[in-house]
């Protein structure tokens, strides 16, 4: 079916993974979203509640897609305590991506800011001079430190 | 020669007859100027309320197959900033739309804009989702009447309404528009309509019902234009749907003088403006049209 990207498209949360005490990490089927640039964003419509702009996470798994989510407000409260089963809205993607040029890459980032550097990594070669740093509150809100090493 | 391509809407002269329509991108001066000069004979601002106003949660808007759905619910930054920000301009033909429960509103906000250069107002008494104000304001003719008559008594520019569908006629709301002095109207708003996903049984929109925009209320808003331009003697504004030269072209034999542009820029970005005029130039170039007045309503002689 044509897919209409100005409309919101149901998908079902499959997996949570606790990133820390306050983040977590949604995985669903999409294929759209499972094949966005690092950078790009979605419309995430939680239910009855609002719809908030999201950066599109990697997941390793074939038309899979995520979103890392910080419980801050009211939306993303709402979309932290979702649990798998449970549905939620998408649409986009939205924005556009970065320019990798030649030489040693720096990566700088923090908490769930990270999520487009951490896709940008799984768009680098592995033979690329990358070094990522990721600022944190305190050790226990350090998350995604293993995908740094994975991919390095 | 070429032909001239600038028109009048009443006392109201623009050098270009495509406008940019309220709610679309009326939100700063930069964006403003970039729109006019590639090609805007004027932008008319998002609606103005007396305070802020936050609009609704989203969604707020959603496309469907024939345009888009909104009900963004008049979030603005409220007249007295609004004012402030852009009272800088010195170029940009800009007309500021205004949105109110009550008479009073629309006399303080006008205050605000005294010693800013604009072309004009266009109140907003047709807005279909929002409590209150627009269409319910539009639907009370004592109201429309009353709005009208103070706006006209305080401002030193041209007053336009904008009317659309709601409960009651809206040729009875032009008529009450006009016979409380107003100078011109546009016409018309989006139109009530929903959305509803299916797989979780919910209206899209937060606010349940909106405005339809788009190409599908094009033809709807084609026969107001040539209702309201048939039965009095009003300059107007054709709003709804337009997205092409023809389309504009189309209104203007309605009886439009000019046109809005609305949600045609989700697509076209702000190329339309570009698009519209030289499509119209030349189309008055090979039918001999020297002037665009004398396009306006050629339709009603059939």
């Amino acid at each position: 079916m044509q897919r209409n990207s100005d409309a919101p498209t149901i998908v079902k949360i499959e997996k949570i993974i606790d990133e820390t005490p306050t983040v977590r990490t949604l995985v669903f089927s999409d294929e759209v979203l499972s094949n966005v640039l690092p950078g790009q964003f979605a419309m995430v419509w939680i239910l009855g509640i609002n719809e908030l702009p999201m950066s599109v996470m990697i997941s390793q798994e074939k038309g899979k897609a995520a979103f890392t989510v910080r419980k801050h407000g009211i939306a993303s409260t709402e979309l932290y305590s979702l649990k798998a089963g449970e549905q939620i809205g998408v649409r986009g993607p939205y924005g556009n991506s970065f320019t990798i040029k030649q030489g040693k890459i720096l990566l700088v980032g923090g908490g769930t800011g990270l999520v487009p550097l951490i896709r940008l990594l799984t768009f680098l070669k592995k033979t690329d001079d990358v070094t990522l740093l990721i600022g944190s509150k305190t050790k226990n809100e350090v998350f995604f430190e293993k995908n740094g090493k994975s991919n390095s | 020669m070429k032909p001239d391509i600038s028109t009048e809407v009443g006392t109201i002269k623009i050098e270009r007859p495509a406008m940019l329509a309220s709610g679309i991108l009326g939100i700063s001066l930069d964006v403003f100027d970039r729109l006019y000069k590639d090609g805007a004979g004027a932008v008319v601002t998002k609606s103005l309320s007396k305070e802020p106003w936050e609009g609704y949660p989203n969604p707020t808007v959603v496309g469907v197959k024939t345009g888009y759905l909104n009900a963004v619910g008049l979030s603005n930054p409220g007249a007295p900033y609004f004012a402030k920000m852009i009272s800088l301009n010195k170029t940009v033909p800009i007309i500021v739309s205004l949105v109110g429960s009550i008479p009073e509103d629309f006399v303080f906000m006008i205050k605000q804009f005294e010693n800013v250069k604009i072309l004009g107002y266009e109140l907003n008494l047709s807005c279909p989702h929002v409590e209150k104000v627009g269409l319910e304001v539009g639907d009370d003719p004592e109201l429309v009447h009353k709005i009208v008559k103070s706006v006209k008594s305080q401002s030193q520019v041209p007053v336009i309404a904008k009317v659309g569908l709601g409960s009651s006629d809206y040729l009875e709301t032009v008529r009450i528009a006009c016979e409380s002095g107003v100078d011109a109207i546009t016409a018309i708003n989006t139109v009530r309509a929903m959305a509803i996903d299916v797989e979780t049984t919910r209206p899209i929109l937060s606010h349940k019902i909106g405005g339809l925009s788009g190409p599908a209320i094009k033809p709807i808003a084609v026969r107001c234009v040539y209702e309201i331009s048939s039965k009095f003697d009003i300059p107007i504004i054709g709003c709804g749907g337009v997205s092409s030269w023809e389309d504009a072209t189309e209104f203007i034999f309605a009886g439009a003088s000019a046109v809005q542009i609305g949600s045609a820029l989700v697509d076209k970005w702000v190329g339309v403006f570009s698009e519209i005029n030289s499509g119209i130039s030349k189309y008055m170039e090979k039918k001999n049209f020297s002037k665009i007045k004398e396009m306006v309503g050629i339709a009603k002689k059939f």
